[in-house]
Parts: structure tokens; sequence; C-alpha cells
């Protein structure tokens, strides 16, 4: 009778444990809570505010690459200034001088020492494209120098080893896209490889600016083209190695200075090149380790018009080349440790930027003829830099989050960073969340963020950048409340309120030296929400606003202080979906100099229809169908200004075919 | 106001839609849900298969045939002695019994009449959105700071479902 009672007492015991030895349900489990924090799946719990993009919805609303779909984002402002280069304003700071964000591709920061330039990887097409991941505001106590006003992390299709692709893509006013993503998978190893090409013929003609002597037209050439070829490769799950190559080309958009281009464009190539192996061991089953070892290079080589002889009164028209090169070697060893209430994260970061052998000459345009080749009239001293640039770095980080109990968990972080060439910082973070319920969080958060002085800010000794090696790193500190309601997976709401103080900002005065000054304050709210609608449609908003001013008082101009998203997602029938995106930017104001009216608002509207037959999409698409008119602000510069701003395309058509395949 | 208009149209139109799947949660449950249902105490011992139905609207078909296909691709052989056959299915009153249902989505009528049929004939319910468990559906997925298995635990004690002690363990309870 004892022995039946016992045997009876350890029945469940043993049923328990072959279940568990059958199933290993927990170690499942355990993969999909890290596939649901890796994917953002949990954003409830990040101690962070974060947007996460799925590649695959954007598509169907229109957008067709990351400048397109980082504007469905709150409290983003998508621009472009002279020269092309794309600008990205979150919450009211914006990237003028140099790019404030840290831009990632597959977890790899692309920004170029240089100026932070990141732009070139705004044009990636949405195809190539996984999800994109954006932590909306700083995020130095992990991430370091230019995670300034925020971080981007676009995830590709290529790093996912799931879907291949191959797509073509042509729009009306004269651009194309071809490009592929490939995937060789077998038990312990995956291979992607991907590759694109796109080339944009757009030009336009214009024919207002304040200050040519004669007001004829002229065309501003918004030509590019970019060339992309990734590797993608997994071994055993834990070994990763990414390669990838971008080139851009690009003419003058609106000329470099404000000033128009009267004849043919020059051409600049921008080049990244990105290779990192990463190694993630499991020491314990609580411990593991992240191994990574990169280097990149960036350049940018080519020839600029710089003035026109119309806007200087000289014979020959003002030309600039030149041609630089940075490499950079990094190591980042982290630690994350997994307790029963403790998930901690520590690491160190190392890394060698150098710049040598840059040249930059200028033609003699006050002697006729200057032939537009002959560019070796006046060399720059080293290249309008210092002539060995050299920049050491390294960083010690911690991050801590520290879970209470069901509803309370805490995440406190700090980041030293140390360079041999600009102020030391340190990033301290503290996050409180609370969950109230499964279906509503709060988050209360703090950080300093950081961007230490680029090198053009610091080594320019040239026109249009005169640096300065005693320059102090901008820092900006925000706090912000966030609060997020989760009815379902397709229907929540959020609002986050934030306040920043921007220290030490870095700008360029009329003589193009750059200082530290202008320190700002901001505060601002963002809306957002996603509802299914009768169930049956997804409709999903944002707003934001935002007050950026000085310390007198006076608005930060060129950004806009309103904005907002709509976007409408249905399926009109299993193989026939339609997407519609409503987009709203408020007016601009002008810099104090300027005396012109705020540049207007503009409201858009996008429409495409997605037809889907089997492993193939055929997409039609209109963008901006009423045709409105969106400009981006024309800076004052020292040579004026276009009057009317800088146009863009207004109603444009695309058609494009895909076919994705497992 | 074409631009009201317009959009006004756009908000009719939508009427007639569905919505989108999240492809990582559809991933994550297509690996846990099989197992989750064999860990129920109701599933017929001596069959050598495990027949599950995916519940979903017509437009939805896409999304389902995905499901589907990530199912059979976590569970090409056996398991447990069984081999997994997953059926798409528009819900009707089955007169044969699956041995689970995976719910995609339906309007909060509908979800109930589904619930209904399948607690009232024992059949295992998973919901692919935990909201649904509202109208009476068995069990989903948590995701939180930890990925759980989610049940009802007022559909269980009603409808007298029973589960393996080591499931019991590692869920999470509506």
């Amino acid at each position: 009778m004892k022995y039946t009672f016992r045997l009876l007492l350890l029945t469940p015991i043993l049923l328990f444990g072959e279940a568990q030895q059958e199933f290993n349900l927990l170690e499942d489990l355990d993969n999909a809570s890290q596939i649901s924090t890796r994917t953002k799946l949990n954003m409830n719990q990040t101690p962070s505010v974060v947007s996460v993009l799925h590649a695959s919805e954007l598509q169907k609303l229109g957008i067709t690459d990351v400048y397109g779909a980082l504007e469905t984002v709150p409290g983003v402002e998508v621009s472009m200034g002279i020269g092309g280069g794309k600008q990205i304003s979150m919450r009211g700071n914006k990237s003028i001088v140099t790019d404030k964000l840290k831009f990632m591709v597959d977890g790899v920061s692309i920004n170029a020492e240089l100026s932070g330039a990141n732009h070139f990887y705004l044009n990636m097409p949405i195809e190539q494209i996984e999800r994109i991941e954006i932590i909306r505001g700083p995020a130095s106590a992990l991430y370091g120098s230019f995670a300034n006003i925020g971080v981007i992390n676009i995830i590709t299709k290529a790093a996912t080893h799931k879907k291949s692709i191959y797509y073509g893509r042509f729009s009306s006013e004269g651009s194309s896209n071809l490009g592929f993503t490939q995937n060789v998978n077998s038990k312990d190893m995956k291979i992607a490889l991907s590759a694109f090409g796109q080339k944009n013929d757009y030009s336009q003609e214009y024919d207002n600016y304040s200050k040519l002597p004669t007001q004829g037209p002229f065309t501003s050439y918004e030509d590019f083209t970019d060339s992309s070829l990734a590797l993608n490769l997994e071994l055993y799950k834990n070994i990763h190695f990414l390669s990838r190559y971008l080139q851009h080309d690009t003419q003058n958009y609106f000329g470099y200075g404000a000033a128009p281009i009267i004849q043919d464009p020059k051409n600049i190539a921008h080049t990244s090149w990105i290779n990192e192996l990463e190694y993630t061991p499991y020491i314990t089953k609580d411990l593991s380790a992240d191994l990574k070892a990169g280097y990149k290079t960036y350049s940018m080589i080519g020839e600029a018009r710089l003035y026109p002889t119309t806007l200087l009164g000289t014979p020959s028209d003002f030309i600039g080349s030149g041609n630089y090169k940075e490499q950079k070697y990094y190591t980042d060893l982290s630690l994350k440790y997994k307790l029963s209430s403790n998930d901690i994260i520590m690491g160190a970061y190392f890394a060698q930027t150098r710049a040598d052998n840059t040249t930059y000459y200028v033609n003699d345009y006050h002697t006729p003829p200057t032939p537009v080749s002959d560019k070796t009239i006046y060399a720059l001293p080293n290249g309008g830099l210092a002539e060995h640039i050299k920049r050491t770095q390294y960083a010690l980080y911690l991050s801590d989050i520290i879970n209470f109990n069901e509803k309370w968990s805490a995440n406190i972080g700090l980041r030293y960073d140390n360079y041999s060439d600009a102020q030391n910082s340190f990033s301290p973070k503290l996050a409180l969340l609370y969950n109230l319920n499964e279906k509503q969080s709060y988050k209360l958060l703090y950080q300093r963020s950081f961007r230490a002085p680029s090198l053009v800010e610091m080594y320019g000794s040239y026109t249009p950048f005169i640096g300065d090696p005693e320059l102090h790193s901008e820092t900006i500190d925000t706090v912000e409340f966030a609060y997020r309601y989760q009815r379902n997976f397709q229907s929540w709401m959020g609002m986050n309120l934030f306040y920043s103080q921007t220290q030490n900002f870095i700008y360029r005065d009329p003589t193009f030296h750059l200082k530290n000054g202008a320190d700002t304050n901001s505060y601002g709210l963002e809306l957002e929400f996603k509802q299914a609608l009768l169930s049956v449609a997804s409709l999903q908003g944002n707003y934001s606003y935002i007050d950026n001013r000085y310390k007198d008082n006076s608005s930060v101009p060129l950004s806009a202080k309103h904005l907002a998203n709509l976007m409408l997602s249905y399926k009109l029938m299993h193989n026939f979906h339609s997407g519609t995106h409503l987009r709203y930017v408020g007016k601009r104001e002008r810099e104090e100099s300027d005396t012109r009216e705020a540049l207007d608002a503009y409201t858009t509207l996008d429409q495409t229809f997605t037809y889907m037959y089997k492993d193939i999409s055929l997409q039609a698409s209109v963008k901006n169908i009423f045709d409105a008119d969106v400009s981006f602000v024309a800076p004052i510069g020292s040579n004026g200004t276009y009057l009317d701003d800088l146009a863009q395309t207004g109603r444009t058509f695309w058609l494009s075919a895909q076919w994705e395949f497992e | 106001m074409i631009q009201k208009l317009f959009f006004l149209f756009l908000l009719f139109v939508a009427n007639l839609s569905a919505l989108e799947y999240d492809e990582t949660i559809l991933e994550l449950e297509a690996k846990l849900f099989p197992k989750m249902i064999l860990l129920s105490d109701g599933i017929k011992k001596e069959s050598d298969t495990l027949s599950i139905y995916i519940i979903a609207q017509e437009v939805d078909n896409k999304s389902a045939e995905y499901f589907k296909t990530l199912i059979l691709s976590n569970y090409p052989k056996k398991i447990s002695g069984k081999k997994i056959e997953v059926s798409i299915k528009e819900f009707v009153a089955f007169k044969t019994k699956p041995d689970a249902i995976i719910v995609l989505d339906y309007d909060g009528e509908k979800l109930t009449e589904i619930a209904n049929w399948a607690n009232t004939h024992k059949v295992i319910s998973l919901a692919y959105d935990p909201y649904y468990m509202s109208y009476g559906l068995l069990a989903s997925l948590y995701i939180g700071k930890a990925t759980k298995p989610y049940l009802n635990s007022a559909v269980i004690k009603k409808y007298d479902f029973s589960f393996n002690p080591y499931l019991l363990k590692l869920s999470k309870f509506y």
C-alpha cells in the first residue's frame, strides 16, 4: 500500500520528466523569447521608445525606400538639403553639417567618421528589407556616439535567411530599380547574396534664384545611381559574417552652398564597404558572449561645380575636386548574463580610424578660359584637412534590466567613451517600466547622449568647413514618459511626452568656422495608434508636436512643429490589396536672417494597389495624387538662396513586379 | 474637398478588407502550438496522426497557407508518434472533429460561435491573437518579457480540459 502510494505520487513527476524530455518546450520558449525581444514584438517591455516598421506592410502602402519609410515614424521629418544630401530630423533635431543618427544595417554601424554621413544608405530599396527598428530619441548608453537623436537599424531579408526575392521597379520620373536577395540554406550553413542597382534620371527646370544677375532658367540635376552587393553568411547558428558594398554616385542637386548649377553637373561617388564577423557562443545556459570584429571604409571622390560664372562674375565656373578615404577597425566584445531577475549586458568597444592622403583641388576661376577638367591649379594643403588623421576610441558599457516582479522593472545603463582626440563622455541611462496589466504599460526614461565632433568638424581647414580641434562633444539630456495600451496584436495606441536639452550644439558661423554654442530646449508630444476597423481593416496613424527653442526663447528654424500620418491597409480580395498613405507636414519657420514667409505646410496622399498571384506580386502606385506643392526649406547661403525653396517632384506613378519565395 | 471625399471613399471600401498577420508571430506559433496541443490530455493516444484545422476566412488564405507551410516545415517527421496533418478550412460546424483548431481573424460574433463549437466538442482551440480568448477560445501565445503558452483558465474549468503538468508549469493563465 505504502509503495502504491509512492508510485502514485511519482507518476506526475515521471510524466512531467518524460514530457520535458520529449517536447523540450522550455528551450523552444527561450528561443521564442529571444526572437520576441530581438524583433521588438514585446516592445511594451523594452526600456526605450521604439518603432518597428515591417517592410511587407510598408510596401503595400507604396513606400519604396528607407527614406520614405522613416516618414511614417512619429517625430521624424525627412528632407533634402543643398547638394542632395538627405536629412533626417528627429524630434526637431536636424542633421545639418553632420548626420546625428546612428544608422545600422543588420546591426553594423555605417556612419562615416568624416561627417557622420549615412545619407547614401537612405535610398536602400524596401524590397531588400525585412524590417526597420527605430529608437526614437537618444541612445548613447548602449550605442555610443552618433546615437544622439536616435538609432535606425535596417534588418535586411538577407540577414534573416528566410525569403529570396527578385524585383524590378520603374517610375514616371525616370527612376529604375532592379535587385535580388538569394538564399542558399543547408543544415549548418546559410548564405544570402543580395544586390541592387538603381538609377534616377530626374532633373527639373528652375528659374528663381535670388542673386543671379539674370533670372534665366537653369536645371537642377537630381540624378543618382546606387550599386550595392552584399554577402550574409551564417555558420552553425552562432557565427555570422556580413560584407556589404554600396556606391552612391550623385550630382550636386541644387548646387553646393545653395548656388545653382548652370552647366553640366559634376559627379561625386560615396562608397561604403562594411565587413563584420560575429561569434555568439553560449558559455553556460545563462551566460552568452557576443564577439564582433569589423573593418569598414568610406570614401568620397569626385568633382563639384561650386559656383557658376554668372554668380561670381568671373570668367569660369568654380570647380572643386577631391579624394577622401577613411578606414576603421573595431572590436566589440560583450557578455550577456541572464539571472532570475536581471538581464545584464557588459561590454568593451575599441576602434581606430585613419584618414590619410586626402586631396582637394580647385581651379583658377579668375583666369579665362579655365577648363573644367583642369583641377591641378590649386592643391589645398592636406586636402583641406589635417595631414594625418588618426582617431582611437575605446568604450566600456554596462546595462542591467532588473525585473522586480511581473509589474515593475528598471533599466540602469552607463557607457564611458574615451577618444584620443576628442572629449571623453559618460552616457547614463535610467528607465522605470510599469506594466499595469497585459494591456497597459508605462515608461519613465532619462538618458544622456553625446556626439563626438566629426573629423571634418575638428580638422577641416578650408571653406566651407573650418574646424576646431578644441570643439566639445554635443550632448543631449532627455526625460520622457511613455504610455501604451495594447488591446491585441492589431489594435494599440501610444502616447509619449519628452523634454530635451542640448548642450554644445555644433554649428557653422557665417565665416564657415565650426563652433560650440546655440544650446536648445525642446519638448514634444507623440501620439500613435493602430486600429483594426470592424475587425476587417487596419488603420494606423500618428501625430507629433515638437517645440524646439534656443535659450533666448526663439524657435529653432527649418523643422516642422506638426507632423502627422494616416495609413490605411486593406485587402479587397485574398489576392488584391490596397494601401493608402496620407501625410501632413506643418509649416517650417525660416532662419532669423531670412525675411521670406514661413514655408507652407503640405499634405500628400499616396495610393497603391498590389495584386498577388502565387509568389508573384505586381504593384501600381501613384504618389502625391493631388500634386501638392512639396518643397524643402532652402537655407540662406553666403550667395543667397532659391527663392522658391527646393521643389520636389509632384505626382509620380510607379510600377513594380517581384517574385518572392521561400 | 476632393481629398476628403476620396478618403471617405477609402474608409468605406475598407470594410471589405482583412487583417495583415505578423510573420514572426506566425513563426513562433507554428513552432509552439503543435507541442501545446500534444500536451493536452484529450489527444487520442492510439492515433498516429494529429489533425489540425486552420480556421480562416477566404481573404486570409495566403496567410493561412503560409502558416500551414511553417507548421509542416517545423514538424516534417512524426512527433510523439504522430504525423501532423494540417488543413485550411472556413468555419462550419464540422462533422468530423479535428484534434485541434487554430483560429485566425474573425469578428467577435463568429469567434464566439467557433469557441462554443470547439469547447462543447472538446476540441482544443488556439487563437492567433490572445485577445480572441476573450470570446472563449482555449489557448494562445503570451508575448511579454518572456514568451509563454497562454491558457484560458475559465474555459479549462468550465469545459473540463486537462493538460500535462509540464505545460501548466510553463504557462500563463488568462
